[in-house]
């Protein structure tokens, strides 16, 4: 089921028509309510993932009992070697189901090439039943995404930063809220199970929030991403480009990701802020980044924080020298691409990233222009600069094939025709002009703190309803005269 | 509960500004769709918007025939009717309109000449790559329109192949696109959008459809890269692949939206495309059929050569053809259609039309032999 398509309208309907019905005796202080209404979640969100593919369930229900367990066993355990036992049994299982749906293909492929160039049989890992149901049967939606959510809470538990729960359901419920299952935000349980366990109340003001977000989020996937897609798919379908067209499609694909995956968020927290669930951010105009570092503060917020506490800062963090902070960056980095694909492009991809985010600080002390110096001049050329590090970045990422990597970085661009050249400017300004309002307008109201934060006061007035019913307005608008004839999934669908 | 009146106050106030900003966001596109003047002619980019099924059909009944060619502009750029008529000696007629695509070309055959009660024992049908098997291409925009003036209440066929197919085809989808009124503008707006682009980079003032035709070259087939799976590959895993043709409307510029997936696998089930309904109705009502596959604009040499992503699909069209008794007739590899046959895109140059009608007749002659007395005119079915 996708956000963009009706089905998920009416599935909403339900849910909320459900859901409002069990809120009326929740507000009323029946302390059945709240499990109730959970319960009712429950079944909407397994419902919402097993809607195509049913076996899917199987996976989420597992990974659910495995930590659930795993989390009381842990909170149990006496003596350290038992909870870290139980802690590596969790681990074990959420990684291990990953690796085999996500990473099989990869490591069999890669691995039968090595055989094979030693002379020795190649198709020992495929040539059996199991592998080649893994083969065959595809990423499970969203499996990187809840795994790795409910992974932090074994952990948490294990660090005793969180407690264990004792509800199942709410336990099952944090792993699997339909609005953010498929491709996050991924959730902490210090913010989503708490909720999941507190009484919610589901306000006009998070009505309206909630419905400008999912309208601004069908705007940013049907108008923007999926008209950036087709030009960027053009672009990379291309036996040889020439530099411009080519890094015309990077630019255009540039814009395709971040309104591709800026609108599944807004969405999901649109849809769960209808609920009265308050989800994590996951951007914060990326594209505004003054270095690699502060990019992945902005970029998908949820998995560099998650990589953070989880990786980054157990293999030594920043503290301990700066070998091991390259280290540690360059780790962390090259496991956060990995997490995003099973292809060499995007370990590609995260190293490029992790060297990047590693370099910087030590060229910044060389050209301080590079921190923070230069005033507005000195912004704006270290925005620019980690915008184009960035598409470079995004070449890696959406390149598949190695050896077209390679082409593409051995391009002249003094071997383009002219033509080319204006072909190129068109179809970025193509793309531009369908993104103006995700990367001007919304970055420029931010700036000039024009945009109120969810909660502030002043979006309770006359005059800001106005404003918004002006920007939802706008968006069905644009939904409906400007979408993109060719709808595509979610690019993180696939991860 | 002191603060209770205060509560309801804000309450209610809250209640009317959500109340405010559904019906405002609603409505003012609903509004605005309503006051938007139609797209004038000059920007009708598809499909000939003053085509009367109606009057169609009314002239299949005043005059019966032999044969109908059914197609978009590649059929309106190659053939003109009285030429065919004239070296052949059969009574044609063609429906062709600029911009369709097979979901049109079912309806034109079910909703016009079988509605009509005319039978002429052959009908052709003009198609490139997988046409026949794409059925939500070209359904949009003012195609749309036409779809809307060609269907009836009662399109079971309609239904089963474009069942979850499209979001445009879906009843919801349809309902949102008239009440807000503004069916008709999505491509205005979006070719206002690449327009506009192009306005803005407008490096050494080359005209727009100079630009148009430069696109078109650039993302023409034969420079796709065959190392991209069905899924297009990259990132955009489940995107579609641009591995379909550019426009074939008029002047073959190309559109963002016409870069859509172009199946690659020939499937004959009836839920996958009206090809299989558009056999079972011929047979029903002893009507032969023949599809033509155009050759699209060759190289300097005058070549064309198949390209890998379409090989398969051709060979298991042409079985799937033949097992179905159909006529089937390919001009791609013909050398004698050099470059200096077209005009634009894959349209041929007019003043060859009739030149073309020789070549034509030439290469089905044996499969759809010679006309019957009186130019294999037949009377109408009473059914």
């Amino acid at each position: 089921m996708v956000f963009q398509g009706f089905t998920y309208l009416w599935f909403l309907l339900l849910v909320l028509a459900g859901y409002g019905a069990l809120q009326w005796p929740a507000a009323r202080g029946a302390a059945w309510a709240r499990p109730a209404q959970n319960l009712w979640l429950l079944a909407a969100s397994y419902t919402f993932y097993g809607w195509v593919t049913h076996w899917w369930l199987i996976l989420i229900v597992t990974t659910t009992l495995v930590d659930y367990t795993a989390a009381r066993m842990i909170a149990a355990s006496g003596g350290p070697r038992h909870r870290r036992l139980w802690l590596t049994a969790s681990l074990v299982v959420n990684f291990s189901i990953l690796c085999a749906f996500k990473y099989f293909g990869f490591f069999a492929e890669n691995v039968g090439t090595a055989l094979q160039s030693l002379g020795l049989a190649s198709d020992w890992l495929t040539g059996n039943p199991a592998g080649r149901f893994l083969l065959t049967v595809g990423l499970p939606a969203g499996i990187s995404f809840f795994t790795f959510q409910s992974a932090s809470y074994v952990i948490d538990v294990y660090r005793g930063k969180t407690n264990c729960r004792h509800s199942l359901v709410d336990y099952a419920l944090f792993v699997s809220f339909f609005p953010q299952l498929v491709a996050g935000p991924i959730e902490r349980s210090e913010n989503l199970l708490r909720q999941v366990e507190s009484p919610r109340q589901p306000s006009l003001a998070g009505w309206r929030a909630g419905l400008v977000l999912i309208f601004w989020g069908l705007f940013q996937k049907i108008v923007i991403a999926d008209s950036a897609a087709l030009l960027a798919n053009k672009v990379f379908a291309l036996d040889e480009p020439t530099f411009p067209i080519l890094w015309a499609g990077v630019l255009c694909f540039g814009v395709q990701i971040y309104a591709d995956f800026s609108a599944y968020t807004d969405i999901a927290r649109g849809s769960a802020r209808l609920l009265g669930f308050d989800l994590l951010k996951n951007f914060d105009h990326p594209y505004l980044a003054q270095s690699p570092g502060d990019f992945w503060r902005r970029w998908h917020m949820t998995l560099s924080t998650w990589f953070r506490d989880y990786v980054f800062i157990p293999l030594g963090g920043s503290r301990r020298g700066p070998l091991v902070t390259v280290r540690s960056v360059l780790i962390t980095f090259f496991l956060s691409g990995l997490w995003h694909g099973a292809s060499w492009n995007f370990i590609l991809w995260g190293v490029f990233h992790g060297a990047l985010v590693a370099v910087w600080p030590w060229l910044a002390r060389a050209l301080p222009l590079l921190d923070r110096a230069g005033g507005p001049a000195g912004a704006i050329m270290r925005v620019v600069l980690t915008f184009t590090l960035v598409h470079v970045g995004w070449l890696l990422f959406r390149e598949q094939n190695v050896a077209a990597i390679g082409r593409a970085f051995s391009l002249d661009p003094s071997g383009a025709p002219l033509a080319h050249w204006r072909m190129a400017f068109g179809l970025v300004a193509e793309a531009w002009i369908y993104a103006l309002p995700l990367l001007v307008v919304l970055p420029a109201l931010a700036a000039l703190g024009l945009l109120p934060a969810h909660g502030d006061p002043r979006l309770l007035t006359w005059r800001w309803t106005l404003l918004q019913a002006g920007a939802l307005a706008f968006c069905l608008l644009g939904v409906i005269i400007l979408r993109s004839e060719v709808g595509s999934d979610f690019i993180y669908f696939a991860f | 509960m002191s603060t209770g009146p205060t509560l309801s106050v804000t309450r209610r106030r809250a209640l009317a500004q959500l109340a405010a900003l559904v019906g405002a966001g609603v409505g003012l596109p609903a509004a605005i769709g309503r006051w938007l003047p139609r797209p004038r002619a000059a920007d009708e980019v598809t499909t000939e918007l003053d085509f009367d099924p109606a009057a169609e059909r009314r002239t299949l009944i005043k005059q019966p025939l032999g044969w109908l060619l059914i197609g978009n502009s590649m059929l309106n750029s190659r053939l003109y009717p009285p030429h065919l008529t004239k070296v052949s000696g059969w009574t044609t007629r063609k429906l062709g309109v600029g911009g369709t695509q097979s979901a049109i070309w079912w309806l034109f055959f079910k909703n016009i000449l079988i509605a009509s009660g005319a039978r002429p024992p052959w009908v052709t049908v003009f198609f490139r790559e997988s046409d026949l098997t794409w059925p939500d291409f070209r359904i949009r925009g003012n195609n749309a329109e036409l779809i809307r003036r060609l269907k009836t209440t009662d399109e079971p066929e309609w239904d089963e192949v474009m069942a979850g197919r499209s979001p445009v085809a879906s009843r919801a989808s349809v309902a949102v696109e008239r009440f807000f009124g503004v069916a008709d503008h999505d491509d205005w707006a979006r070719r206002r959008v690449q327009d506009g682009a192009f306005e803005l980079t407008a490096l050494e003032g080359v005209k727009r459809g100079a630009r148009r035709l430069e696109l078109n070259e650039l993302f023409s087939l034969d420079r796709l890269r065959g190392d991209l799976g069905d899924d297009g590959g990259g990132a955009g895993a489940g995107d579609a692949a641009p591995a379909g043709g550019g426009d074939d409307s008029d002047m073959g510029l190309p559109d963002p939206g016409m870069y859509a997936q172009a199946p690659t696998v020939f499937d004959p089930s009836p839920a996958a495309s009206f090809l299989p309904h558009f056999v079972a109705l011929a047979a029903r009502h002893d009507i032969r059929l023949h599809f033509h596959r155009v050759k699209r604009r060759p190289d300097n040499e005058g070549r064309r050569p198949e390209l890998p992503v379409f090989r398969r699909y051709m060979d298991d069209l042409q079985e799937y053809l033949h097992s179905q008794g159909c006529a089937y007739s390919d001009e791609s590899a013909d050398p004698e259609l050099t470059l200096a046959w077209y005009q634009d895109g894959d349209h041929l140059d007019k003043s060859r039309r009739e030149a073309f009608a020789a070549k034509f007749w030439a290469l089905v002659r044996d499969q759809v032999g010679p006309p019957p007395p009186g130019g294999g005119r037949k009377p109408l079915s009473e059914g």
